[in-house]
């Protein structure tokens, strides 16, 4: 009898650390997503200074213009999906240069709000050309590869290589290399910078390229995981801009750890209430670690 | 051949006054005049295009007879977009333009409330194929009538389904709105009646990143079954998403979230087996094979539940006015509505005896090719359910559970 409520103990320890280990991965790829988006969320803020709602959008564009070369033209996923990002940014760079950088307006709030008209347009002219429904890549889907309570399928790995391969991109980028120092420069000083003889408008270009490349990238692997549809940009809005927050806005670093921080808190909490408040329950880890720093994870760096 | 200009405009004229002294000829004996309001885009597509299909198919057949009382059926269509503004569009262009004598095929719950009063206000029957347990109680001065079932008996449909299937732990995967949760309240007691246990209740929320977490967590029980209580474009991320995780499970749900679109979405592979519950046709009547043997006919597909439901409005309209000597008012219809379709009766099902028994004085009893079509107060019917599960890409049918059969109580 005591043996087997030994048995039974040693059982439920070993289903709980599943589910937590399940329940981790789940919430890494979720932040993977949400860092791909976040992280040029963050960039752009540090150096155009304003919030860029239409940023999710670029996600929505990405993974469009990669349904056009693989549903639409035929082409294979992977040639489909590289063909996709290049679409995205000779359409998303002119935007945003257009929209952002050569409009007649300044202000913080005067461009946040032509931001929420790019989005509004971007997403239309989706709607427009490819209807409403929901759409998927020409990829089958995969039984998944099992190590004891992990569970992953070839996508979901390349989801999280893709991720941490690029994050870990952007970071040598802006600490390795002369556009890096510009860019960071700009973020801390754009008058000095330009005084000192940097090219400000290349590397702006250079900004907004970054950004639309990754963008583009995270809605393509969440197209692969889920469905792509005209709202998905809208609706990771809200994700990315908290993730984004989170790392102290204008952090290319602090949005990483807030996307992990929201995708991680949103899962984990599903092991003791209900998974109906698992965003509510993301959002409240966010407010919480902001009482304790206001500046955001990163504000230190 | 070549048309220059001159011969263009001159066969376009002609061709313009032979269509008008045409209408004039018609306006003389004063059309039958039914205006269709279903769903072409939209989520209702697949639906309203079958129902639309139905109603030219039985208007041509009476009109070939002689049409009705001498009146020849004339269809008006208008594409409700499965969105209750355009449905209201649609429905204000039927009465006020078309001067329509009834509206057929609003299939969705918020279409037909929001054109409703329209119809009610025009004095003219509304027939929709909607579920929503508001039309039952709508008032609607009995212009609303319903040949599809209320979503009040469907929880009691799931649990009789799965007592046959022989399911004894159910959980439960529910959308956070209203469907989801109602769903999600009742479902456990009506299970709980025929020896079932439910193992867990999970609630998702719509546009989410991920749904791995809640397919585990209703998979923890081990249960027997998994209701799905959401639509099509949830189904089609939490059914990708579960197949992906490998964990197993049989799934049972609604067949206007699990339709052709949905197995179109995640493959035949991963929707191999999945049991679907959906209103079904009454097989065995005169107007099912009718119905069937038409569109068959015309299209070469057999007539499913919503095919027979749009047949049974056109034949429930016409005989109607049939009854009423041609009168087409409104007030008219509607007061020979449940004459000629409840019992007592001679039992028909064709246009061809209905009318021919209505013709020689005979108190008729329309039996339909959805259900007996006998309309309660509510002008609501009592349907039978089929029990299907999908093969290949496609629903198959493995039995039909008899409305009698549902513990209702």
């Amino acid at each position: 009898m005591g043996a087997r409520s030994r048995h039974q103990v040693r059982r439920a320890e070993d289903d709980l650390i599943g589910e937590l280990v399940h329940l981790t991965v789940t919430g890494l790829l979720v932040a993977s997503l949400l860092a791909l988006g976040a992280v040029g969320l963050s960039l752009t803020f540090g150096i155009a200074r304003f919030a860029n709602v239409a940023h999710p959008d670029f996600m929505m564009l990405g993974a469009y213009t990669t349904f056009a070369f693989n549903v639409l033209a035929g082409v294979p996923f992977g040639w489909a999906a590289l063909l996709g990002v290049a679409a995205a940014l000779l359409v998303g760079v002119p935007v945003a240069r257009l929209a952002y950088d050569k409009l007649p307006v300044t202000g913080t709030v005067q461009l946040l709000i032509i931001s929420i008209g790019v989005s509004f347009i971007l997403r239309h002219v989706v709607l427009f050309i490819f209807g409403g429904s929901l759409l998927q890549f020409a990829v089958p889907l995969q039984r998944p590869y099992v190590w004891g309570p992990v569970r992953l399928t070839v996508y979901q790995i390349i989801t999280l290589v893709v991720a941490a391969v690029l994050v870990l991109a952007v970071h040598l980028l802006l600490s390795r290399t002369k556009l890096g120092r510009i860019l960071r420069a700009i973020a801390d000083n754009p008058v000095l910078c330009e005084i000192a003889g940097a090219d400000v408008a290349r590397a702006q270009l250079a900004m907004w390229a970054i950004a639309i490349f990754l963008a583009a990238t995270g809605g393509i692997l969440f197209g692969l995981n889920l469905v792509i549809q005209p709202n998905m940009g809208w609706d990771l809005v809200i994700p990315i801009f908290s993730a984004a927050i989170l790392g102290g806005i204008g952090n290319p670093y602090g949005a990483m750890a807030g996307a992990l921080v929201i995708g991680l808190a949103g899962e984990w909490s599903t092991l003791i209430i209900p998974s109906a408040y698992k965003e509510a329950i993301a959002f409240s880890a966010m407010a919480l670690c902001l009482m304790f720093r206001p500046r955001g994870l990163w504000s230190a760096a | 051949m070549k048309l220059d200009r001159r011969q263009f405009l001159a066969t376009g004229l002609a061709g313009g006054a032979a269509a008008l002294v045409g209408g004039r000829a018609h306006a003389q004996q004063e059309a039958l005049r039914i205006g269709v309001l279903t769903p072409l885009t939209g989520g209702g597509t697949v639906y309203g295009t079958t129902m639309s299909r139905m109603y030219t198919l039985v208007a041509d057949e009476i009109n070939k007879s002689g049409g009705v009382a001498g009146k020849q059926i004339q269809l008006f269509t208008e594409d409700a977009q499965t969105n209750p503004d355009a449905g209201v569009r649609g429905a204000r262009k039927l009465v006020d333009v078309n001067r329509v004598h009834a509206i057929l095929g609003t299939w969705s719950s918020a279409v037909t409330l929001a054109v409703a009063p329209i119809a009610v206000q025009a004095r003219i029957p509304l027939f929709c194929v909607s579920s929503s347990p508001a039309i039952s109680t709508f008032k609607d001065d009995d212009f609303l009538y319903r040949t599809a079932y209320s979503q009040a008996v469907i929880s009691t449909v799931y649990a009789t389904t799965a007592q046959k299937l022989g399911f004894k732990k159910a959980a439960l995967l529910i959308l956070n709105n209203p469907y989801g949760i109602g769903l999600g309240d009742s479902f456990p007691d009506r299970f709980a009646k025929v020896g079932g246990t439910v193992t867990g209740k999970v609630i998702y929320n719509p546009n989410q990143s991920s749904y791995r977490s809640e397919i585990q967590q209703a998979l923890a029980g081990k249960p027997d079954v998994i209701l799905f209580g959401g639509y099509t474009p949830d189904g089609i991320q939490v059914f990708k998403e579960w197949f992906q995780l490998g964990l197993g499970g049989t799934w049972m749900g609604p067949g206007f979230a699990l339709d052709q679109k949905f197995i179109q979405g995640i493959g035949a592979q991963a929707s191999e087996g999945i049991v679907v519950v959906e209103g079904a046709p009454n097989l065995q009547s005169s107007a099912y094979k009718n119905a069937d043997k038409l569109y068959r006919a015309a299209h070469n597909q057999e007539a499913d539940f919503f095919a027979a439901m749009a047949y049974d409005h056109l034949m429930v309209v016409a005989l109607s006015v049939l009854a009423g000597n041609g009168n087409t008012a409104g007030d008219s219809i509607k007061a020979n509505i449940r004459k000629i379709s409840n019992p007592p009766g001679k039992v028909v099902g064709s246009w061809a005896d209905a009318s021919a028994a209505i013709k020689a004085g005979e108190k008729v009893n329309y039996e339909g090719a959805s259900s007996a079509c006998d309309f309660d107060d509510n002008g609501d019917v009592q349907t039978d359910f089929g029990v299907y599960h999908i093969k290949s890409g496609r629903w198959v049918l493995d039995r039909v559970i008899k409305f009698g059969e549902l513990k209702t109580t």
